[in-house]
């Protein structure tokens, strides 16, 4: 159980740190735009076109 | 091809053989273009469809076609005079900036970017052009940066850009968009940051709500308590700061809102959680207090992401003006940025261009087409000492004229201060949650009162945690979350079927339509004339005269030469030249003939007076004398009369408000039978629509017009049908994006469904609340189950919410 000692503060130092790095994100511009990438992350096949046209 | 990897929505309902493959517009009738795409023969509408195709498939990127969820634009035939502008150094200097590198970037708004596929294809055609280093796109304002080379001109991209069929103006910063930018910003940082705490806390809280139920060591659970309670204060004060200062300002003016009982609930959770920490016993909140911040934040997002699908409304209408003008400077032609050209310049507008200053004509005549003001179809004839406005286009032949008044004094801007004025004056619909909120936050604090006085009489030690598991229990969480959801679930099911919608307000209102003002040129009748009547002398038959007509109007573009086009000619007509503002004429058997206003044709020959004031009459001699009048009228749409029945059977009363002469309007108002009013100015538009307002009725307006943006802006609930133009398109709560009338119905029932959904949810919300409120008084629920209740009723509203999507539409 004397781990928890340990492991609880770090959880929030990770708590932290997760926070730190989405204010980050959201102040260079990454979350301006969120219907563009969120349809973009999820179609692949426009990464490499030629490729798979091959396949059809 | 897999017709699997093609998405849902255009497999199923869109791609049809009617259709073009491109744009997605009817195939006009004899069309039989095709375009070969993965190997399918694909029909496409016109040539210009056909060649954005063609170079879609030669640059490899078909892929589009597969993954795109809107149509892109249709191509129009006046693309290329814009690029060539990019090619003023100076004057791409005035908006772009420069990067880190020393590299040009070049801001562009670009219209016509309908889905996220557009995004893409642009993106790899323009990493195509030599000098492109850097292509950034956001969808949601329409904007596209272009990072350039050391000295290359952007004029080859914005080229390639137009070719696709998408339109392309400079990018001008507006402080209201930065705004908005900041405000996006702000708030998913906000949302964000209570998500993580959320999580967190409720990692902690699983252990100390086992704790509760199974016994825990003092030591751990204290500890688990001052690590939760950082967490939650960040939240409640990083992410929870709107909350309070709303429900301060509020409470400066004496009124109760939403956030009145959010805060109040927000400080005395966390407060009395923070104090059982500091004195080791009683209970803490942590869990709902981070829940209950980002629930609230997560709604308000969802509702705010709906307005700000408002955004469009900043596409100012200045910047659908011309660039670039010729001024006369030093007894030569200049070609000059607008914005440099002072009151009193000489300036010449060529045939074909939009007007870009108010002015005075002083050499040369031409017709203007002013449908932005007037909706009329029929262009305006103007010569030597007449007003041109602003916005209009100069359709026949060149023109000198000297500007008359700067940009802010034109008659455009008039009409957007009419429009932004009208969107102020709107009579907020009433926000149906805050109403509800404000009884709802007294009935809670007096019963946490009453609980708190309760329980001191009989054990003081209990008064403190029992008032406080009232105010908990009673957040108004589900409460919050029951009209933002379900908006975005029915904005969601609009969109899928081509409506747009920018106001939630709309939305609403719809549900409780008594009257509905429709414009008529461009939504209750088709755009184009069509021949509708003919008056004939003694000596010609129907079919000569059509055929002599069609000869003459077949090289003109005028709009009263339209219903001619593609009829058979008579063969034997030659030298036919357009009279600008007048009409055509051309040599006949007999010598010269005319067609066009009665004026014109006058001076060949003596001509009876037209028929009737109904139509637009053109007349057609020749050297013998008069052959006939050619009554041309617009036609009603084929869905015009089935959208009145429908409103009618919904109690709705429908009203034409026009811009028209009194006499085409009438003939209209009389084959729907509904009455109507002619001849409205903007103005008139707009006192019509607050005369009903303060009668206490709710208007539904439709229009495409600029010139019923104010009207549209007024309503409480507006519809731009699919012809509009954008800037009357950002004023409108829903903007249909398909030649279909009776969407309007259907949206109207969505509407009703929606507001019966809130309903539901908001009788669920609040009757949990107060069901909870009796047991948290009496001290049966502990925390934990405060929190679960709390998670579990939210998910409730939200589900029911989410049954929207699967509304069916009525067969009308």
């Amino acid at each position: 159980m004397n781990s928890l000692y340990l492991l609880i503060p770090i959880a929030l130092i990770f708590v932290g740190l997760a926070a730190w790095l989405l204010i980050w994100a959201v102040d260079s511009g990454q979350y301006d735009d969120l219907d563009k990438d969120a349809w973009r992350a999820l179609h692949d096949e426009l990464d490499e076109p030629e490729k798979k046209d091959e396949q059809h | 091809m897999a017709p699997r990897r093609r998405p849902a929505f255009l497999s199923k309902t869109l791609v049809t053989a009617e259709k073009c493959f491109h744009c997605g517009d009817d195939m006009p009738p004899g069309c039989d273009y095709t375009v070969e795409i993965d190997g399918e023969d694909q029909p496409v509408c016109c040539i210009g469809c056909q060649s954005v195709a063609l170079m879609i498939r030669g640059a490899d990127l078909t892929a589009f076609y597969r993954q795109r969820t809107e149509y892109p634009p249709t191509p129009t035939d006046d693309a290329g005079e814009t690029a060539s502008w990019f090619d003023d150094a100076n004057w791409v200097s005035g908006f772009a900036t420069t990067d880190n590198d020393g590299h040009l970037v070049v801001p562009l708004l670009v219209t016509g970017m309908s889905c996220a596929a557009c995004t893409w294809l642009i993106e790899r055609a323009l990493n195509e052009c030599d000098g492109v280093l850097d292509v950034d796109i956001n969808l949601n304002l329409s904007r596209l940066a272009l990072t350039l080379e050391t000295n290359v001109s952007a004029a080859p991209a914005v080229a390639m850009i137009e070719r696709l069929g998408y339109q392309v103006r400079p990018w001008r910063t507006d402080d209201r968009l930065d705004q908005l930018r900041a405000d996006n910003r702000r708030d998913i940082r906000r949302l964000g940051v209570a998500g993580l705490g959320m999580m967190q806390a409720g990692m902690f809280a699983v252990a100390l709500h086992a704790g509760d139920m199974q016994g825990i060591d003092e030591h751990m659970q204290g500890l688990l308590r001052w690590f939760s309670a950082p967490i939650a204060l960040f939240v409640v004060i990083y992410s929870g700061r709107s909350f309070f200062i709303n429900a301060w300002k509020s409470l400066l003016q004496k009124h109760l809102i939403m956030d009145s009982s959010v805060s109040l609930a927000l400080l005395l959770a966390t407060g009395a959680s923070l104090w059982a920490t500091v004195r080791g016993s009683g209970e803490t909140y942590y869990d709902s207090v981070t829940m209950f911040v980002f629930f609230l934040l997560l709604a308000r997002f969802v509702e705010k992401r709906l307005r700000d699908a408002d955004l469009l409304a900043l596409v100012r209408i200045e910047d659908r003006l011309p660039e670039f003008v010729a001024q006369r400077i030093d007894e030569e032609w200049q070609r000059v940025p607008r914005a440099t050209v002072p009151v009193g310049a000489l300036v010449r507008i060529p045939a074909g261009e939009s007007i870009a200053f108010d002015a005075v004509i002083c050499r040369g005549e031409s017709t203007v087409d002013e449908a932005v003001f007037t909706g009329e179809a029929v262009p305006r004839h103007v010569t030597e000492g007449d007003k041109i406005f602003a916005g209009t286009i100069n359709r026949d032949a060149s023109v000198e004229a000297v500007v008359s008044s700067a940009y802010r004094d034109s008659k455009l801007a008039a009409l957007q201060d009419d429009v932004d004025r009208a969107r102020r004056g709107k009579p907020p619909y009433l926000k149906l949650i805050d109403r509800i909120a404000g009884r709802f936050v007294a009935v809670v604090v007096l019963a946490a009162a009453a609980t708190a006085i309760g329980w001191m009489t009989y054990d003081p030690s209990h008064a403190l945690w029992s008032a406080l598991a009232v105010l908990v229990v009673a957040c108004p969480c589900a409460l919050s979350l029951a009209t933002p959801a379900a908006l975005a679930s029915a904005t969601a099911w609009l969109r899928r079927h081509n409506v747009l919608v920018h106001g939630e307000f709309g939305l609403l209102a719809s549900a409780d339509i008594t009257s509905v003002l429709i414009d008529k040129t461009g939504t209750l009748t088709e755009t184009r004339l069509k021949l509708d009547k003919i008056a004939l002398a003694d000596h010609v038959d129907r079919d000569t005269a059509i055929a002599l007509a069609s000869a003459l109007q077949q090289f003109s573009n005028h709009p009263a030469a339209q219903p001619f086009h593609g009829l058979t000619t008579l063969p034997g007509v030659e030298n036919v030249e357009a009279v600008p503002g007048k009409g055509m004429r051309g040599q006949w058997q007999h010598g010269e003939i005319r067609l066009g206003s009665a004026g014109f044709c006058a001076e060949l020959c003596a001509v009876p007076a037209p028929p009737d004031e109904v139509d637009y009459w053109i007349a057609l001699v020749d050297a013998r004398g008069w052959i006939a009048w050619l009554g041309l009228g617009e036609s009603l749409r084929p869905d015009a009369e089935q959208l009145i029945a429908s409103l009618k059977k919904r109690g709705a009363s429908p009203r034409i408000v026009s811009g028209d002469s009194d006499s085409r309007v009438a003939h209209i108002a009389s084959q729907l039978s509904i009455p109507f009013t002619a001849a409205a100015s903007p103005a008139d538009k707009l006192a019509l629509i607050q005369q009903l307002q303060s009668d206490g009725e709710t208007v539904l307006a439709i229009g495409d017009g600029l010139n019923d943006a104010p009207l549209l802006s007024a309503a409480e609930a507006s519809v731009a049908v699919a012809s509009a133009t954008a800037l009357t398109r950002a004023q409108a709560d829903f903007a249909i994006d398909e030649e279909n009338l009776l969407l309007i119905p259907v949206l109207l029932d969505i509407s009703t469904h929606t507001r019966r959904i809130i309903r539901q949810n908001l009788v669920w919300a609040a009757g949990y609340n107060l069901i909870g409120i009796p047991f948290a008084a009496a001290g049966y629920v502990p925390p934990w189950l405060a929190a679960v209740g709390m998670s579990l009723s939210s998910l409730l509203v939200v589900l029911n919410a989410l049954r929207l999507r699967r509304f069916r539409r009525r067969e009308p």
